[in-house]
Protein backbone atom coordinates (compact mmCIF):
# COMPACT_ATOMS: atom_id res chain seq x y z
CA UNK A 1 0.00 0.00 0.00
CA UNK A 2 3.01 2.27 0.07
CA UNK A 3 2.99 2.91 3.81
CA UNK A 4 6.23 4.53 4.85
CA UNK A 5 7.46 4.67 1.26
CA UNK A 6 8.26 7.82 -0.70
CA UNK A 7 5.49 10.45 -0.81
CA UNK A 8 4.98 11.55 -4.40
CA UNK A 9 2.07 13.93 -3.87
CA UNK A 10 1.68 16.07 -0.77
CA UNK A 11 -1.22 18.47 -0.45
CA UNK A 12 -1.04 20.63 2.66
CA UNK A 13 -3.85 22.89 3.97
CA UNK A 14 -4.98 23.66 0.44
CA UNK A 15 -8.01 25.87 -0.17
CA UNK A 16 -9.35 26.93 -3.53
CA UNK A 17 -12.25 29.23 -4.37
CA UNK A 18 -13.67 30.31 -7.68
CA UNK A 19 -15.51 33.64 -7.83
CA UNK A 20 -15.68 33.84 -4.04
CA UNK A 21 -17.30 30.40 -3.91
CA UNK A 22 -15.23 28.01 -1.85
CA UNK A 23 -14.66 24.81 -3.83
CA UNK A 24 -12.05 23.11 -1.65
CA UNK A 25 -11.41 23.88 1.97
CA UNK A 26 -8.30 22.99 3.96
CA UNK A 27 -7.47 19.83 2.04
CA UNK A 28 -4.71 17.52 3.26
CA UNK A 29 -3.71 14.47 1.28
CA UNK A 30 -0.61 12.52 0.48
CA UNK A 31 -0.03 9.82 -2.10
CA UNK A 32 2.84 7.36 -1.84
CA UNK A 33 4.71 5.62 -4.63
CA UNK A 34 2.75 2.58 -5.78
CA UNK A 35 -0.63 3.85 -4.58
CA UNK A 36 -3.79 3.46 -6.63
CA UNK A 37 -5.98 6.20 -5.17
CA UNK A 38 -9.60 6.77 -6.12
CA UNK A 39 -10.95 10.28 -5.49
CA UNK A 40 -14.73 10.11 -5.44
CA UNK A 41 -17.33 12.80 -5.05
CA UNK A 42 -20.54 14.05 -6.63
CA UNK A 43 -20.54 16.44 -9.60
CA UNK A 44 -19.31 19.86 -8.60
CA UNK A 45 -17.65 18.54 -5.45
CA UNK A 46 -14.24 19.90 -6.40
CA UNK A 47 -12.59 16.63 -7.37
CA UNK A 48 -11.60 17.80 -10.84
CA UNK A 49 -10.33 21.03 -9.26
CA UNK A 50 -8.21 18.94 -6.90
CA UNK A 51 -6.74 17.06 -9.87
CA UNK A 52 -6.01 20.32 -11.68
CA UNK A 53 -4.20 21.60 -8.60
CA UNK A 54 -2.00 18.50 -8.66
CA UNK A 55 -1.34 19.08 -12.37
CA UNK A 56 -0.44 22.72 -11.78
CA UNK A 57 -3.25 23.87 -14.10
CA UNK A 58 -4.65 25.79 -11.13
CA UNK A 59 -2.77 27.37 -8.24
CA UNK A 60 -4.17 27.13 -4.71
CA UNK A 61 -5.06 30.36 -2.93
CA UNK A 62 -3.96 28.84 0.35
CA UNK A 63 -1.69 25.94 1.17
CA UNK A 64 0.86 24.03 -0.88
CA UNK A 65 0.87 21.30 -3.50
CA UNK A 66 4.06 19.32 -4.11
CA UNK A 67 4.54 16.58 -6.66
CA UNK A 68 7.78 14.58 -6.48
CA UNK A 69 8.88 17.27 -4.04
CA UNK A 70 8.53 20.12 -6.56
CA UNK A 71 5.94 22.58 -7.80
CA UNK A 72 3.67 20.62 -10.19
CA UNK A 73 4.59 22.61 -13.31
CA UNK A 74 8.26 21.66 -12.89
CA UNK A 75 7.59 17.93 -13.05
CA UNK A 76 5.08 17.83 -15.93
CA UNK A 77 7.37 15.34 -17.71
CA UNK A 78 6.76 12.77 -14.99
CA UNK A 79 2.97 13.08 -14.88
CA UNK A 80 0.64 11.36 -17.33
CA UNK A 81 -2.74 13.08 -17.62
CA UNK A 82 -6.01 11.67 -18.95
CA UNK A 83 -8.50 14.56 -19.02
CA UNK A 84 -12.27 14.26 -19.30
CA UNK A 85 -12.96 13.15 -22.80
CA UNK A 86 -15.01 16.06 -24.08
CA UNK A 87 -12.01 18.37 -23.87
CA UNK A 88 -11.53 18.07 -27.61
CA UNK A 89 -13.51 17.67 -30.81
CA UNK A 90 -13.60 14.05 -31.92
CA UNK A 91 -13.68 15.27 -35.56
CA UNK A 92 -10.35 17.10 -35.23
CA UNK A 93 -8.15 16.38 -38.28
CA UNK A 94 -5.48 14.31 -36.62
CA UNK A 95 -4.36 10.68 -36.80
CA UNK A 96 -4.17 8.28 -33.87
CA UNK A 97 -0.37 8.23 -33.74
CA UNK A 98 -0.18 12.03 -33.81
CA UNK A 99 -2.54 12.28 -30.84
CA UNK A 100 -0.23 9.94 -28.92
CA UNK A 101 2.81 11.98 -30.01
CA UNK A 102 1.24 15.07 -28.42
CA UNK A 103 2.05 13.37 -25.12
CA UNK A 104 5.73 14.04 -25.92
CA UNK A 105 5.32 17.74 -26.72
CA UNK A 106 7.12 19.89 -24.20
CA UNK A 107 8.06 23.50 -23.82
CA UNK A 108 11.64 22.81 -24.79
CA UNK A 109 11.59 21.05 -28.15
CA UNK A 110 10.53 23.09 -31.19
CA UNK A 111 9.87 22.29 -34.82
CA UNK A 112 7.17 20.61 -36.82
CA UNK A 113 8.39 17.02 -36.99
CA UNK A 114 8.49 14.24 -34.45
CA UNK A 115 11.68 12.18 -34.48
CA UNK A 116 11.88 8.53 -35.45
CA UNK A 117 12.59 7.71 -31.82
CA UNK A 118 9.43 9.56 -30.71
CA UNK A 119 7.37 7.72 -33.33
CA UNK A 120 8.76 4.44 -32.02
CA UNK A 121 7.73 5.34 -28.48
CA UNK A 122 4.26 6.33 -29.63
CA UNK A 123 3.86 2.92 -31.31
CA UNK A 124 5.03 1.28 -28.10
CA UNK A 125 2.37 3.20 -26.10
CA UNK A 126 -0.30 2.24 -28.65
CA UNK A 127 0.79 -1.37 -28.24
CA UNK A 128 0.32 -1.05 -24.49
CA UNK A 129 -3.35 -0.15 -24.98
CA UNK A 130 -3.78 -2.65 -27.82
CA UNK A 131 -4.40 -0.05 -30.52
CA UNK A 132 -1.34 -0.59 -32.70
CA UNK A 133 -3.32 -1.42 -35.84
CA UNK A 134 -5.06 1.94 -35.80
CA UNK A 135 -2.08 4.29 -35.85
CA UNK A 136 -2.82 5.93 -39.21
CA UNK A 137 -6.59 6.22 -38.77
CA UNK A 138 -8.15 9.63 -38.26
CA UNK A 139 -9.61 9.80 -34.74
CA UNK A 140 -13.09 10.54 -36.10
CA UNK A 141 -13.18 6.90 -37.29
CA UNK A 142 -12.78 5.49 -33.77
CA UNK A 143 -15.42 4.41 -31.27
CA UNK A 144 -15.65 6.06 -27.87
CA UNK A 145 -13.82 3.20 -26.17
CA UNK A 146 -11.04 3.15 -28.78
CA UNK A 147 -10.60 6.90 -28.49
CA UNK A 148 -10.31 6.54 -24.73
CA UNK A 149 -7.48 4.02 -25.15
CA UNK A 150 -5.66 6.41 -27.50
CA UNK A 151 -5.96 9.16 -24.88
CA UNK A 152 -4.45 6.80 -22.32
CA UNK A 153 -1.62 5.98 -24.71
CA UNK A 154 -1.01 9.72 -25.00
CA UNK A 155 -0.62 9.88 -21.22
CA UNK A 156 1.66 6.81 -21.13
CA UNK A 157 3.98 7.74 -23.98
CA UNK A 158 6.13 9.99 -21.81
CA UNK A 159 6.67 7.00 -19.44
CA UNK A 160 5.31 8.85 -16.41
CA UNK A 161 5.73 7.65 -12.82
CA UNK A 162 2.32 9.09 -11.93
CA UNK A 163 -0.89 8.74 -13.90
CA UNK A 164 -3.84 11.09 -13.24
CA UNK A 165 -7.23 10.19 -14.73
CA UNK A 166 -10.37 12.34 -14.68
CA UNK A 167 -13.63 10.36 -15.08
CA UNK A 168 -12.04 8.03 -17.61
CA UNK A 169 -14.89 5.53 -17.84
CA UNK A 170 -17.76 7.88 -18.72
CA UNK A 171 -17.78 6.74 -22.35
CA UNK A 172 -17.19 3.04 -21.75
CA UNK A 173 -19.89 0.37 -21.28
CA UNK A 174 -20.01 -1.81 -18.16
CA UNK A 175 -18.02 -4.68 -19.62
CA UNK A 176 -15.42 -2.29 -20.99
CA UNK A 177 -15.13 -0.65 -17.58
CA UNK A 178 -14.27 -3.95 -15.94
CA UNK A 179 -11.47 -4.53 -18.47
CA UNK A 180 -10.35 -0.97 -18.04
CA UNK A 181 -9.96 -1.22 -14.27
CA UNK A 182 -8.11 -4.51 -14.66
CA UNK A 183 -5.81 -2.76 -17.14
CA UNK A 184 -5.18 0.03 -14.63
CA UNK A 185 -4.52 -2.59 -11.94
CA UNK A 186 -1.79 -4.10 -14.13
CA UNK A 187 -0.34 -0.63 -14.86
CA UNK A 188 -0.28 0.06 -11.13
CA UNK A 189 2.50 -2.50 -10.76
CA UNK A 190 4.88 0.08 -12.23
CA UNK A 191 3.03 3.44 -11.99
CA UNK A 192 1.26 5.26 -9.18
CA UNK A 193 -2.32 6.11 -10.17
CA UNK A 194 -4.85 8.70 -9.05
CA UNK A 195 -8.30 8.36 -10.56
CA UNK A 196 -11.20 10.77 -10.15
CA UNK A 197 -14.74 9.41 -10.40
CA UNK A 198 -18.31 10.11 -9.32
CA UNK A 199 -19.01 6.36 -9.22
CA UNK A 200 -18.56 4.83 -5.75
CA UNK A 201 -18.36 1.34 -7.26
CA UNK A 202 -14.80 2.16 -8.17
CA UNK A 203 -14.01 1.18 -4.57
CA UNK A 204 -14.57 -2.47 -5.47
CA UNK A 205 -11.97 -2.39 -8.27
CA UNK A 206 -8.24 -2.73 -7.78
CA UNK A 207 -7.76 0.64 -6.05
CA UNK A 208 -5.67 0.61 -2.86
CA UNK A 209 -6.97 3.75 -1.16
CA UNK A 210 -9.93 6.10 -1.34
CA UNK A 211 -10.48 9.81 -0.81
CA UNK A 212 -13.93 11.35 -0.69
CA UNK A 213 -14.24 14.99 -1.72
CA UNK A 214 -17.10 17.37 -1.24
CA UNK A 215 -15.42 20.68 -0.41
CA UNK A 216 -13.72 18.79 2.44
CA UNK A 217 -11.80 15.57 2.08
CA UNK A 218 -11.85 12.27 3.92
CA UNK A 219 -9.13 9.75 3.26
CA UNK A 220 -9.02 6.05 3.84
CA UNK A 221 -5.78 4.11 3.32
CA UNK A 222 -7.84 1.04 2.36
CA UNK A 223 -10.34 0.51 -0.49
CA UNK A 224 -13.37 1.13 1.71
CA UNK A 225 -16.00 3.76 2.35
CA UNK A 226 -16.47 4.96 5.92
CA UNK A 227 -19.56 6.42 7.55
CA UNK A 228 -18.00 9.90 7.40
CA UNK A 229 -17.38 9.54 3.68
CA UNK A 230 -20.96 8.54 2.97
CA UNK A 231 -22.15 11.46 5.06
CA UNK A 232 -19.90 13.73 3.01
CA UNK A 233 -21.24 12.33 -0.28
CA UNK A 234 -24.91 11.97 0.52
CA UNK A 235 -25.48 14.10 3.63
CA UNK A 236 -26.76 13.04 7.05
CA UNK A 237 -30.15 11.37 7.01
CA UNK A 238 -32.70 10.78 9.74
CA UNK A 239 -33.36 7.16 10.73
CA UNK A 240 -36.86 7.37 9.23
CA UNK A 241 -35.60 8.61 5.91
CA UNK A 242 -35.51 5.84 3.26
CA UNK A 243 -32.01 6.99 2.34
CA UNK A 244 -30.76 5.92 5.73
CA UNK A 245 -31.38 2.23 5.00
CA UNK A 246 -29.75 2.53 1.60
CA UNK A 247 -26.69 4.18 3.15
CA UNK A 248 -26.43 1.46 5.78
CA UNK A 249 -26.46 -1.14 3.02
CA UNK A 250 -23.80 0.77 1.11
CA UNK A 251 -21.64 0.99 4.17
CA UNK A 252 -21.96 -2.77 4.54
CA UNK A 253 -20.94 -3.34 0.93
CA UNK A 254 -18.06 -0.91 0.70
CA UNK A 255 -16.48 -1.05 4.15
CA UNK A 256 -13.63 -3.17 5.48
CA UNK A 257 -14.47 -6.77 6.34
CA UNK A 258 -16.68 -6.99 3.23
CA UNK A 259 -16.41 -10.27 1.42
CA UNK A 260 -13.96 -9.97 -1.42
CA UNK A 261 -15.49 -11.38 -4.56
CA UNK B 1 -7.73 35.92 -69.79
CA UNK B 2 -4.20 35.63 -71.16
CA UNK B 3 -4.21 39.20 -72.45
CA UNK B 4 -5.58 40.31 -69.08
CA UNK B 5 -2.45 38.93 -67.43
CA UNK B 6 -0.29 41.31 -69.41
CA UNK B 7 -1.67 44.19 -67.35
CA UNK B 8 0.29 45.14 -64.26
CA UNK B 9 -2.82 45.48 -62.08
CA UNK B 10 -3.89 41.94 -63.03
CA UNK B 11 -0.48 40.49 -62.15
CA UNK B 12 -0.58 42.34 -58.86
CA UNK B 13 -4.12 41.08 -58.22
CA UNK B 14 -3.06 37.47 -58.82
CA UNK B 15 -0.03 37.86 -56.57
CA UNK B 16 -2.19 39.42 -53.84
CA UNK B 17 -4.66 36.55 -54.15
CA UNK B 18 -1.91 33.97 -53.76
CA UNK B 19 -0.24 35.77 -50.83
CA UNK B 20 -3.55 36.28 -49.03
CA UNK B 21 -4.50 32.67 -49.80
CA UNK B 22 -1.39 31.37 -48.05
CA UNK B 23 -2.21 33.37 -44.92
CA UNK B 24 -5.87 32.31 -45.14
CA UNK B 25 -4.94 28.67 -45.33
CA UNK B 26 -2.58 28.69 -42.36
CA UNK B 27 -4.38 31.10 -40.05
CA UNK B 28 -7.90 30.17 -41.17
CA UNK B 29 -7.21 26.53 -40.26
CA UNK B 30 -6.02 27.52 -36.78
CA UNK B 31 -8.99 29.88 -36.39
CA UNK B 32 -11.47 27.17 -37.37
CA UNK B 33 -10.04 24.37 -35.21
CA UNK B 34 -9.70 26.73 -32.23
CA UNK B 35 -13.25 28.04 -32.78
CA UNK B 36 -12.10 31.64 -33.05
CA UNK B 37 -14.31 32.53 -36.01
CA UNK B 38 -16.38 35.04 -34.04
CA UNK B 39 -13.22 36.51 -32.55
CA UNK B 40 -11.67 37.01 -36.00
CA UNK B 41 -14.90 38.70 -37.04
CA UNK B 42 -14.40 41.06 -34.13
CA UNK B 43 -10.81 41.70 -35.13
CA UNK B 44 -11.84 42.32 -38.76
CA UNK B 45 -14.35 44.99 -37.79
CA UNK B 46 -12.04 46.56 -35.24
CA UNK B 47 -9.61 46.95 -38.14
CA UNK B 48 -11.96 49.54 -39.54
CA UNK B 49 -10.95 51.78 -36.66
CA UNK B 50 -7.38 51.50 -37.96
CA UNK B 51 -8.48 52.53 -41.44
CA UNK B 52 -10.26 55.56 -40.01
CA UNK B 53 -7.22 56.46 -37.94
CA UNK B 54 -4.93 56.22 -40.97
CA UNK B 55 -7.13 58.53 -43.06
CA UNK B 56 -7.59 60.98 -40.22
CA UNK B 57 -3.90 61.24 -39.42
CA UNK B 58 -2.82 61.00 -43.05
CA UNK B 59 -0.66 57.94 -42.33
CA UNK B 60 -0.01 55.09 -44.80
CA UNK B 61 -3.09 52.88 -44.60
CA UNK B 62 -1.77 49.30 -44.57
CA UNK B 63 0.93 49.66 -41.84
CA UNK B 64 -1.36 51.81 -39.72
CA UNK B 65 -4.26 49.37 -39.97
CA UNK B 66 -1.96 46.45 -39.15
CA UNK B 67 -0.61 48.26 -36.09
CA UNK B 68 -4.07 49.26 -34.87
CA UNK B 69 -5.57 45.79 -35.41
CA UNK B 70 -2.59 44.14 -33.77
CA UNK B 71 -3.05 46.24 -30.62
CA UNK B 72 -6.79 45.52 -30.61
CA UNK B 73 -6.16 41.76 -30.90
CA UNK B 74 -3.67 41.88 -28.01
CA UNK B 75 -6.23 43.66 -25.83
CA UNK B 76 -8.79 41.03 -26.82
CA UNK B 77 -6.36 38.23 -25.97
CA UNK B 78 -5.68 39.63 -22.52
CA UNK B 79 -9.34 40.32 -21.73
CA UNK B 80 -10.52 36.93 -22.96
CA UNK B 81 -7.93 35.22 -20.79
CA UNK B 82 -8.91 37.19 -17.71
CA UNK B 83 -12.68 36.82 -18.24
CA UNK B 84 -13.20 33.62 -20.27
CA UNK B 85 -16.92 33.48 -19.47
CA UNK B 86 -17.44 36.93 -21.00
CA UNK B 87 -15.56 36.37 -24.24
CA UNK B 88 -18.50 36.71 -26.63
CA UNK B 89 -19.78 39.91 -25.03
CA UNK B 90 -16.37 41.56 -25.07
CA UNK B 91 -15.79 40.61 -28.69
CA UNK B 92 -19.20 42.05 -29.57
CA UNK B 93 -18.39 45.32 -27.84
CA UNK B 94 -14.98 45.71 -29.51
CA UNK B 95 -16.51 44.73 -32.85
CA UNK B 96 -19.00 47.59 -32.64
CA UNK B 97 -16.66 50.09 -30.98
CA UNK B 98 -13.90 49.65 -33.59
CA UNK B 99 -16.39 50.11 -36.41
CA UNK B 100 -17.90 53.26 -34.85
CA UNK B 101 -14.46 54.71 -34.10
CA UNK B 102 -13.45 54.25 -37.73
CA UNK B 103 -16.63 55.79 -39.12
CA UNK B 104 -16.40 58.83 -36.84
CA UNK B 105 -12.77 59.43 -37.77
CA UNK B 106 -13.61 59.17 -41.48
CA UNK B 107 -16.56 61.53 -41.00
CA UNK B 108 -14.39 64.24 -39.48
CA UNK B 109 -11.61 63.76 -42.02
CA UNK B 110 -11.82 66.59 -44.54
CA UNK B 111 -12.30 65.69 -48.19
CA UNK B 112 -14.04 62.88 -50.02
CA UNK B 113 -12.54 59.43 -49.41
CA UNK B 114 -12.80 57.35 -52.56
CA UNK B 115 -10.87 54.50 -50.97
CA UNK B 116 -13.51 53.86 -48.29
CA UNK B 117 -15.57 51.43 -50.34
CA UNK B 118 -12.46 49.52 -51.27
CA UNK B 119 -11.91 48.67 -47.63
CA UNK B 120 -15.44 47.45 -47.24
CA UNK B 121 -15.44 45.33 -50.38
CA UNK B 122 -11.78 44.87 -51.19
CA UNK B 123 -9.60 46.37 -53.88
CA UNK B 124 -7.59 43.49 -55.24
CA UNK B 125 -7.40 45.21 -58.64
CA UNK B 126 -5.61 48.20 -57.10
CA UNK B 127 -2.92 46.63 -54.93
CA UNK B 128 0.34 48.58 -55.24
CA UNK B 129 3.66 46.73 -55.41
CA UNK B 130 4.68 48.09 -51.99
CA UNK B 131 1.68 46.35 -50.39
CA UNK B 132 2.64 43.11 -52.11
CA UNK B 133 6.06 43.25 -50.47
CA UNK B 134 4.49 43.84 -47.05
CA UNK B 135 2.15 40.90 -47.64
CA UNK B 136 5.05 38.68 -48.66
CA UNK B 137 6.95 39.65 -45.52
CA UNK B 138 3.96 38.89 -43.31
CA UNK B 139 3.42 35.54 -45.04
CA UNK B 140 7.03 34.60 -44.35
CA UNK B 141 6.71 35.59 -40.68
CA UNK B 142 3.48 33.62 -40.27
CA UNK B 143 4.99 30.59 -42.00
CA UNK B 144 8.12 30.66 -39.82
CA UNK B 145 6.18 31.06 -36.57
CA UNK B 146 3.76 28.25 -37.39
CA UNK B 147 6.55 25.90 -38.54
CA UNK B 148 8.62 26.61 -35.44
CA UNK B 149 5.72 26.15 -33.01
CA UNK B 150 3.68 23.67 -35.04
CA UNK B 151 3.65 20.98 -32.37
CA UNK B 152 2.68 23.47 -29.69
CA UNK B 153 -0.12 24.92 -31.85
CA UNK B 154 -1.35 21.41 -32.57
CA UNK B 155 -1.29 20.47 -28.88
CA UNK B 156 -3.06 23.69 -27.91
CA UNK B 157 -5.69 23.40 -30.65
CA UNK B 158 -6.45 19.78 -29.89
CA UNK B 159 -6.65 19.82 -26.10
CA UNK B 160 -5.80 23.00 -24.24
CA UNK B 161 -5.76 21.52 -20.72
CA UNK B 162 -3.52 18.65 -21.73
CA UNK B 163 -1.17 21.02 -23.54
CA UNK B 164 -0.92 23.19 -20.44
CA UNK B 165 -0.29 20.14 -18.29
CA UNK B 166 2.60 19.27 -20.64
CA UNK B 167 4.13 22.70 -20.06
CA UNK B 168 3.17 24.18 -23.45
CA UNK B 169 2.95 28.00 -23.03
CA UNK B 170 -0.71 28.11 -24.08
CA UNK B 171 -1.24 31.70 -22.95
CA UNK B 172 1.60 33.07 -25.07
CA UNK B 173 0.65 30.92 -28.06
CA UNK B 174 -2.89 32.21 -27.84
CA UNK B 175 -1.65 35.79 -27.99
CA UNK B 176 0.63 34.95 -30.91
CA UNK B 177 -2.25 33.27 -32.73
CA UNK B 178 -4.53 36.29 -32.26
CA UNK B 179 -1.76 38.62 -33.42
CA UNK B 180 -1.24 36.53 -36.56
CA UNK B 181 -4.99 36.48 -37.09
CA UNK B 182 -5.04 40.27 -36.92
CA UNK B 183 -2.27 40.54 -39.49
CA UNK B 184 -3.95 38.06 -41.83
CA UNK B 185 -7.31 39.74 -41.48
CA UNK B 186 -5.84 43.07 -42.57
CA UNK B 187 -4.21 41.33 -45.53
CA UNK B 188 -7.45 39.66 -46.56
CA UNK B 189 -9.31 42.95 -46.20
CA UNK B 190 -7.06 44.23 -49.00
CA UNK B 191 -8.28 41.42 -51.24
CA UNK B 192 -11.94 40.81 -50.47
CA UNK B 193 -12.82 43.61 -48.06
CA UNK B 194 -13.91 43.85 -44.50
CA UNK B 195 -17.44 42.55 -45.03
CA UNK B 196 -16.34 39.32 -46.64
CA UNK B 197 -13.24 38.51 -44.65
CA UNK B 198 -14.86 35.82 -42.52
CA UNK B 199 -15.97 33.82 -45.54
CA UNK B 200 -12.44 33.52 -46.89
CA UNK B 201 -11.11 32.67 -43.43
CA UNK B 202 -13.65 29.89 -42.84
CA UNK B 203 -14.81 28.35 -46.13
CA UNK B 204 -11.40 27.14 -47.37
CA UNK B 205 -10.51 25.54 -43.98
CA UNK B 206 -13.95 23.91 -43.84
CA UNK B 207 -13.52 22.41 -47.30
CA UNK B 208 -9.98 21.34 -46.41
CA UNK B 209 -10.77 19.80 -43.03
CA UNK B 210 -13.06 17.02 -44.20
CA UNK B 211 -10.59 14.63 -45.76
CA UNK B 212 -7.16 15.51 -44.43
CA UNK B 213 -5.40 13.60 -41.67
CA UNK B 214 -3.44 16.42 -40.07
CA UNK B 215 -3.57 20.10 -39.23
CA UNK B 216 -0.58 20.76 -41.51
CA UNK B 217 -2.29 19.16 -44.51
CA UNK B 218 -5.42 21.13 -43.65
CA UNK B 219 -3.40 24.34 -43.86
CA UNK B 220 -1.97 23.42 -47.27
CA UNK B 221 -5.32 22.32 -48.66
CA UNK B 222 -7.06 25.43 -47.32
CA UNK B 223 -4.39 27.65 -48.89
CA UNK B 224 -4.90 25.91 -52.24
CA UNK B 225 -8.69 26.34 -52.02
CA UNK B 226 -8.21 30.05 -51.19
CA UNK B 227 -5.90 30.59 -54.14
CA UNK B 228 -8.31 28.73 -56.42
CA UNK B 229 -11.23 30.91 -55.28
CA UNK B 230 -9.18 34.07 -55.79
CA UNK B 231 -8.16 33.04 -59.32
CA UNK B 232 -11.65 32.00 -60.43
CA UNK B 233 -13.22 35.01 -58.71
CA UNK B 234 -10.77 37.35 -60.42
CA UNK B 235 -11.49 35.80 -63.80
CA UNK B 236 -15.25 36.18 -63.33
CA UNK B 237 -14.77 39.71 -62.07
CA UNK B 238 -12.70 40.60 -65.15
CA UNK B 239 -14.99 38.90 -67.68
CA UNK B 240 -18.31 40.16 -66.36
CA UNK B 241 -17.19 43.41 -64.74
CA UNK B 242 -18.32 42.41 -61.21
CA UNK B 243 -16.84 43.66 -57.92
CA UNK B 244 -13.83 41.41 -57.37
CA UNK B 245 -14.31 40.79 -53.62
CA UNK B 246 -17.90 39.75 -54.09
CA UNK B 247 -17.12 37.44 -56.99
CA UNK B 248 -14.32 35.72 -55.03
CA UNK B 249 -16.66 35.05 -52.11
CA UNK B 250 -19.52 34.06 -54.42
CA UNK B 251 -17.22 31.50 -55.95
CA UNK B 252 -16.23 30.17 -52.49
CA UNK B 253 -19.83 30.11 -51.29
CA UNK B 254 -21.10 28.22 -54.34
CA UNK B 255 -18.34 25.68 -53.78
CA UNK B 256 -19.20 25.43 -50.05
CA UNK B 257 -22.92 24.82 -50.63
CA UNK B 258 -22.19 22.47 -53.53
CA UNK B 259 -19.92 20.29 -51.41
CA UNK B 260 -22.27 20.51 -48.43
CA UNK B 261 -25.29 19.39 -50.50
CA UNK B 262 -23.32 16.70 -52.30
CA UNK B 263 -22.19 15.22 -48.98
CA UNK B 264 -25.66 15.37 -47.43
CA UNK B 265 -27.22 13.64 -50.45
CA UNK B 266 -24.41 11.07 -50.64
CA UNK B 267 -24.89 10.25 -46.97
CA UNK B 268 -28.66 9.85 -47.45
CA UNK B 269 -28.13 7.55 -50.42
CA UNK B 270 -25.59 5.50 -48.50
CA UNK B 271 -27.96 5.15 -45.54
CA UNK B 272 -30.87 4.26 -47.85
CA UNK B 273 -28.83 1.49 -49.45
CA UNK B 274 -27.88 -0.10 -46.15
Amino acid sequence: MGDGSEKIITIKNVSFSYNAECILEDINLSVSRGDFLAIIGPNGSGKTTLLKLVLGLLAPQKGRVRVFGHAPSRVSDRIGYVPQQLNFRPDFPVTVINVVLLGLVSSRVKGWRFTRHEQERAREALGQVDMLGYQDRRISELSGGQLQRVIIARALVSRPSLLLLDEPTSNIDAQGQFCFYEFLGELNKSISIVIVSHDIHIVSTRVTSVACVNKNLYYSPRPELTREMLALLYGEHDKNCPASAALAEMLERFSVGRKDS
Amino acid sequence: MIEALSYDFMQHALAAGILAGIACGIIGSLVVVNRLVFLSGGIAHTAYGGVGLAFFMGWPVLPCTIGFTLSASLIMAVITQRLPERVDTIIGVMWAAGMAFGIILLDITPGYNVDLMSFLFGSILAVPASDLWIMLGLDIIILCVVLLFYKDFLAMSFDRDFARARGVPVMILNIVLLAMTAVSVVMIIRVVGLILVIALLTIPPYLAERHVSSLGKMMVAAALWSILFCCIGLYISYQFNITSGASIIACASVCFFGVFMYETIAKRLLNARQ
